[in-house]
């Protein structure tokens, strides 16, 4: 990866969808958002999350893996490329391979997008769009050093959904202790069941 | 935001990239960037510091500035849609007068010739005070002061007034009364020190979300964060504890608080003795004020109470901010005096990681009223009823003392006043009635008996749809000067392009008309400077004295804090460091009593309504409701509630409601969720009728300070059944 | 399904002997072959041995196999034919021809890309035959020219006609095309920071300054012949085929073999209308439809393939796929925020 990456710290997200809009901005995005601000279950909880491509390390970019055109390509830093214009036929492989939910798909243009970590601006010195503007603090751009020491949190990027350990380029702040993210124990709390059972996402609830 | 996903949001968001707000002429990727113009933001109160990229004479995108300490780059959804307002389709390009009841373009001449002698006719056979200005805390602080000055020098009239009014003005009340001066004490940087953070009626998170920053750096250092408010907003979500007060009772937990403090002795009496006075008729006015007293009144269990006051008294610096949710009220400026007794009991302000602050709101919110565009203030924050301030600055305008009118009333009073038939006509610059005040099937009717009504905006708000005459103004990027943001630090706004078509920046149309109205000699400005230039001496000696800050300082500064009284003076970060502004330099307590809100449920209407923003939207919309983006994240308000009230009722996420309360009603979509109280409703305000929540409000006023009761009074809600979607 | 794995130099090297043989074939045995031509052919053939090779090698691909194999499959089922009949008609006008999807991008793109594309297919129509000697062009009297194909005449037509001139032309017209569509795609590589910002020379600019090559030195051909009563034309025909020559050469290794890839967008429209008629998979935890049953089963094989497991045991063995993105995003969050709960980070 990098020397600099983009490190997530969805407790400090305020929900503001500022990067959602900054990502626009971005001269190599033109108009487009890829990324997402996503809240847990609004009915229950204001928390909302951060997502954006983790840039996955190994197995390396499960999208590009899946497209059948080889649309998408990984550079020699690890940043894993939005589709490659000219190659892609919007077959949506990525989209749904994809165990992060990131890439999107643009039908009337047949092109998929998803994060590509700004590389104009990062090839330039400056940091990814999302990562300038956040007010809070929930996404970063730096080295693994530069923000282990800002936060409380350690960056963690191994992320466990059922059998398959997915590595990424892109980091989450965890309590010390935490290796890696378990997707399955959410699960427990999907299927319509309230998520706001989950202990600790709200703090001083009064009302139940 | 605070929207459920599936209320505003796509319904599949892998297809979909939220392009709605392409900018006219598409994005900037292919264009040639011949400058970046570095400014700050044109919205709220934290002021962040942007460039904007200009290609040709057009505004074409924003950069992060990282360079300035206020933001340091970091922008919220507004400050990024900022720039789109510029080059937008809807902006007013020729001025537009009103016949046969339509408005229609027309030339400079003719609309300026009508004003001056509509203004003429009106003053001549109705008197002066026939007319009023209004005026608004989102311009400069030049144009902030050239209104008052137009108000008193060039129409003569005493009715002049401005946004601020609605804003946070018992804050401002209760700043004076306790300290002798209305600015926050500290900078934001303080905030980051300090061990406990009390938030009070502010969803600081929505409403000012760059200044959390400071709050969440505080927070990796440890420290902790209180927050008082009916809703479980995102900052209340993270703090350590949450104290789910019902509207309109902050002043008995506040007391509570200090009850406690007291008891568990959590003084500074060091602090107390030296500093500060009234001490005992505080504490006496809140002996009876135990948690369980209070929380029988606030709706907050009294060990949340006691536990707030641990946390508070325990840490060795602490601060508390408040913003609106606190200052709405009939007790607007007590409730504020309240928070200020905690904060000057356990001596938690004039050191650093200490203090005390109201969350300004709107982007000039601290400079736009601190140089007389308030009915009862002359520059520099000088009482107008000062005989001494009278006279120093009816000498700097170069008018007879005798000339300077009195003080006049609020603007909710002037409403007043437009309903018995006093005001005839009004001159209004950077605010939209038709959202903002409140009660308006009372005040619109009152606004409409107006003879003649002159509204300057970018935009046709829905007010600037009333008027008889419409100017066509500039936005932030078409002019300069300086504002002061919500730690009160002056710094620049800078000019960008010229004002489209034949739109004109504000400060020449209000010089324009001075001079038609035959007083050009003293509105003889050239620029912005020019005006500054007269403002610093108009404030010299006062205690907003920017006399010592000039253009070139506030960039080299990078922003300077006023009182800055003279030239080789560096500003004034830190307030209160060795004294408070009265007389004998020390901060009065003032005994506060809980008093209820002007209206309490009852069986008809059984529940507390309250009022609030959201992040994609400031103050009435009439900017960011036309801008794409931000409209698409919240195109329209929704009444939001809690399951088990939505149960009682019959309602369902997503379902039409009707709110209605004594004055008015309005069908909206119902958000359910359990991130409020289950005895409150809350919508937020951006929009205007048929969906203003200000239909519905109350046009009650806090007898101190004349700020309305926005944030409580009853309601009811039901199913609005066949109402259209 | 197993699926074959065809040899990409058995598969290359058959594609090239039978375009080889068609060349002899369709030359009269190499009676009607322009020997100044040959050069340019034998580089087509080798282009075609590197192209084929590239192509059957990109087939061998997991995702890339199954979407072929299903493709066909579809496109050969009776039933699917008599549903979707105008599908592959309308989706080649679309997407080739028409190439709508490259409007909705921009309207700049759009007109940059058409040119150079029209410009490209008409020269290929013209010089391939020519190049094979499957067209050639006889005399009759003075005037009256006729056409041969594969040797076969077809018929006369006047020398000083529209259509002559447009046929003897037509390589000039398609080198004006792919000029103009070659000056708006530069211009735009050197001014949009889009596109700027992630070019690379050989990949992105080489191409377009070999077509713009091409066109040039093709155009001054025409030039020398007319005007120039021939100078430099030998020159300039060397010139010529060499930029050719290394063009076609260079089609299997760089951008320009989308050429052969995007077909494959027809196969998956016709993809997501059979495999969409035939019902879409719910999403695990919300109930929503999200994509085509046969979709996702396909995307599970191909990660199979591809030896990425995302099966949750604890789940009824349910793939991790089974959830829909915006789902797989919550539930992430979620599992986060449980981690999490003991405090700001």
């Amino acid at each position: 990866m990098t020397e600099r990456t983009i490190f997530l710290a969805p407790q400090r997200c305020i929900g503001c969808r500022s990067c959602v809009i900054a990502c626009r901005e971005c001269d190599s995005h033109i108009g487009k958002a890829m990324l997402f601000i996503d809240y847990l279950n609004r009915s229950e909880s204001m928390a909302t999350a951060p997502a954006l491509c983790m840039h996955c390390q190994d197995p390396v970019a499960p999208c590009a893996q899946v497209c059948p055109t080889q649309a998408i390509l990984v550079s020699r830093d690890g940043v894993v490329q939005q589709a490659n214009k000219e190659r892609c036929i919007a077959c949506r492989n990525c989209a749904y391979a994809c165990p992060f939910g990131i890439p999107k798909i643009d039908l009337a243009d047949r092109l998929q997008y998803k994060c590509n970590m700004c590389y104009d601006r990062v090839a330039v010195g400056k940091k990814p769009m999302c990562a300038t503007v956040c007010p809070s603090g929930a996404i970063a751009f730096g080295t693994y050093e530069e923000i282990a020491a800002q936060n409380r949190g350690v960056p963690v990027n191994r992320f466990r959904f059922g059998n398959q350990m997915v590595q990424t380029g892109v980091y989450v702040m965890a309590p010390a202790g935490v290796e890696v993210f378990h997707i399955q124990q959410a699960l427990k709390f999907a299927g319509g069941a309230e998520i706001s059972a989950v202990p600790g996402i709200y703090k001083g609830e009064v009302w139940r | 935001m605070s929207v459920d996903k599936f209320i505003f949001q796509p319904e599949d968001k892998t297809y979909e990239f939220l392009e709605r707000g392409t900018p006219p002429g598409g994005w900037r990727a292919g264009m040639t960037i011949d400058r970046l113009v570095p400014t700050h933001c044109a919205f709220c109160g934290v002021q962040c510091a942007m460039y904007l990229e200009v290609s040709g004479n057009k505004v074409v995108g924003v950069e992060p500035r990282l360079d300035h300490p206020i933001n340091e780059g970091r922008l919220c959804p507004k400050g990024v849609a900022a720039y789109q307002q510029v080059n937008h389709p809807d902006r007013l390009l020729k001025p537009l007068i009103r016949k046969n009841g339509r408005l229609v373009e027309s030339t400079w001449d003719e609309a300026l010739d009508l004003v001056v002698k509509r203004f003429q006719d009106i003053q001549r056979e109705h008197g002066k005070d026939a007319l009023a200005v209004y005026g608004g805390s989102s311009i400069t602080t030049e144009k902030a002061y050239l209104l008052g000055k137009f108000a008193r020098v060039g129409l003569g009239t005493r009715y002049v007034d401005y946004n601020g009014r609605l804003c946070m003005v018992a804050a401002a009340s209760a700043n004076f009364r306790a300290f002798g001066i209305d600015r926050i004490g500290q900078p934001y940087a303080d905030i980051s020190l300090a061990d406990c953070l009390f938030v009070v009626g502010s969803n600081t998170t929505e409403t000012f979300p760059v200044a959390i920053h400071f709050f969440w750096k505080a927070r990796d250092r440890g420290a902790k964060l209180i927050v008082a408010d009916p809703r479980l907003t995102q900052m209340a979500r993270t703090a350590d504890l949450h104290l789910p007060v019902l509207p309109g009772t902050d002043s008995a937990l506040l007391n509570a608080i200090l009850h406690v403090i007291i008891k568990e002795d959590y003084l500074d009496r060091e602090f107390i003795a030296r500093r500060t006075r009234d001490f005992d008729k505080a504490a006496a006015a809140v002996e009876r004020y135990t948690p369980e007293y209070a929380q029988n009144i606030c709706g907050v269990p009294a060990e949340k109470i006691v536990a707030a006051a641990h946390l508070w008294g325990q840490s060795a610096k602490a601060m508390l901010f408040h913003a609106r949710g606190l200052e709405h009220h009939t007790q607007g400026t007590e409730n504020c005096l309240a928070a200020i007794n905690i904060v000057l009991a356990t001596g938690k302000i004039g050191k650093p990681g200490c203090g005390y602050g109201t969350l300004t709101g709107q982007g000039n919110g601290q400079g736009g009223r601190e140089h007389g565009q308030k009915c009862d203030q002359l520059p520099g924050q000088r009482s107008i009823e000062d005989p001494e301030a009278r006279k120093y600055v009816a000498g700097v305008w170069g008018i007879p003392v005798e000339e300077m009118p009195p003080g006049g009333v609020s603007i909710v009073d002037m409403f007043e006043l437009m309903d018995k038939g006093v005001l005839k006509g009004m001159f209004s610059l950077c605010n939209n009635s038709l959202v903002s005040i409140p009660n308006l099937n009372w005040a619109i009717p009152a606004l409409r008996k107006l003879e003649f009504l002159v509204v300057v905006d970018f935009f046709l708000s829905e007010t600037a749809a009333l008027a008889d005459v419409v100017l066509p103004g500039s936005v932030w990027a078409e002019d300069e000067g300086v504002v002061a943001n919500q730690e009160g630090r002056v710094i620049k706004i800078n000019k960008a392009v010229d004002p489209p078509g034949e739109a004109r920046i504000d400060w020449q149309i209000v010089c324009d008309i001075a001079r038609r109205l035959g007083k050009g000699q003293h509105f003889d400005f050239s620029s912005p400077r020019a005006i500054f230039d007269e403002l610093r001496l108009a404030s010299k000696g006062g205690r907003a004295d920017y006399y010592g800050i000039s253009y070139e300082k506030v960039e080299a500064q990078k922003g300077v804090f006023w009182p800055c009284p003279a030239p080789d003076h560096p500003g004034t970060p830190r307030l209160f460091d060795d004294r408070f502004y009265h007389a004998d330099g020390r901060a009065i307590f003032h005994p506060i009593e809980f008093k209820p809100a002007f209206e309490i449920p009852d069986d008809e209407y059984p529940y507390y309504l309250t009022t609030g923003r959201v992040v994609y939207h400031y103050l009435s919309g009439n900017q960011t409701r036309r801008l794409g983006f931000l409209l698409s994240q919240a195109p329209e308000p929704w009444v939001e509630m809690h399951p088990r009230l939505a149960a009682r009722m019959g309602i369902r996420d997503g379902d039409r409601a009707r709110v209605r309360t004594r004055r008015g009603e309005v069908v909206l979509r119902a958000l359910v969720a359990r991130t409020i109280r289950p005895d409150t409703l809350f919508i937020p305000y951006h929009w205007g009728p048929p969906r203003a929540v200000n239909l519905l409000t109350v046009n009650a006023l806090d007898p101190l300070s004349r700020i309305p009761e926005f944030k409580a009074c009853a309601a009811t809600v039901e199913r609005a059944e066949g109402a259209a979607p | 399904m197993r699926r074959l794995e065809p040899s990409p130099t058995l598969v290359s090297l058959l594609v090239t002997g039978v375009l080889a043989a068609l060349i002899f074939l369709g030359s009269r045995n190499l009676k009607n072959f322009d020997a100044a031509l040959a050069g340019y052919a034998v580089a087509t053939l080798f282009a075609v041995l590197g192209i084929t090779y590239r192509f059957v090698q990109w087939l061998s691909r997991p995702p890339t196999a199954l979407y072929w194999r299903r493709g066909w499959q579809m496109f050969f089922s009776w039933r699917n034919f008599r549903r979707f009949l105008g599908l592959i008609p309308w989706a080649f006008l679309d997407h080739l021809a028409v190439q709508n999807f490259i409007r909705e991008r921009s309207y700049y793109r759009w007109a940059m890309h058409l040119t150079i594309f029209w410009g490209v297919v008409l020269s290929s129509l013209i010089v391939f035959p020519l190049v094979f000697g499957w067209f050639n062009f006889r005399l009759i009297g003075e005037d009256q020219y006729h056409l041969f194909v594969f040797g076969l005449p077809l018929f006369t037509f006047p020398l000083g006609s529209l259509f002559a001139f447009l046929l003897f032309h037509g390589l000039d017209i398609a080198a004006l095309l792919v000029v103009a569509g070659v000056i708006l795609a530069l211009r735009r590589r050197y001014r949009d920071r889009e596109v700027m910002a992630g070019q690379e020379f050989g990949f992105d600019l080489l191409p377009l300054l070999l077509l713009l090559a091409i066109s040039i030195t093709g155009l001054l051909l025409t030039a020398s012949q007319l005007f120039w009563e021939g100078s430099y034309y030998w020159f300039l025909a060397l010139v010529h085929q060499v930029v050719v020559i290394g063009t076609i050469l260079y089609i299997p290794f760089g951008k320009l073999f989308h050429i052969i890839q995007r077909p494959a967008s027809i196969g998956i429209e016709l993809y997501y209308a059979v495999a969409g008629a035939a019902g879409h998979s719910a999403c695990a935890n919300c109930g929503r439809e999200f994509a085509p049953e046969l979709f996702v089963q396909d995307l599970k094989r191909t990660l199979s393939d591809l030896e990425q497991d995302y099966v949750m045991p604890a789940e009824d063995n349910r793939w991790w796929q089974d959830y829909c993105p915006e789902c797989k995003r919550m539930l992430r969050a979620t599992a986060y925020f449980m981690e999490t709960q003991r405090g700001f980070l």
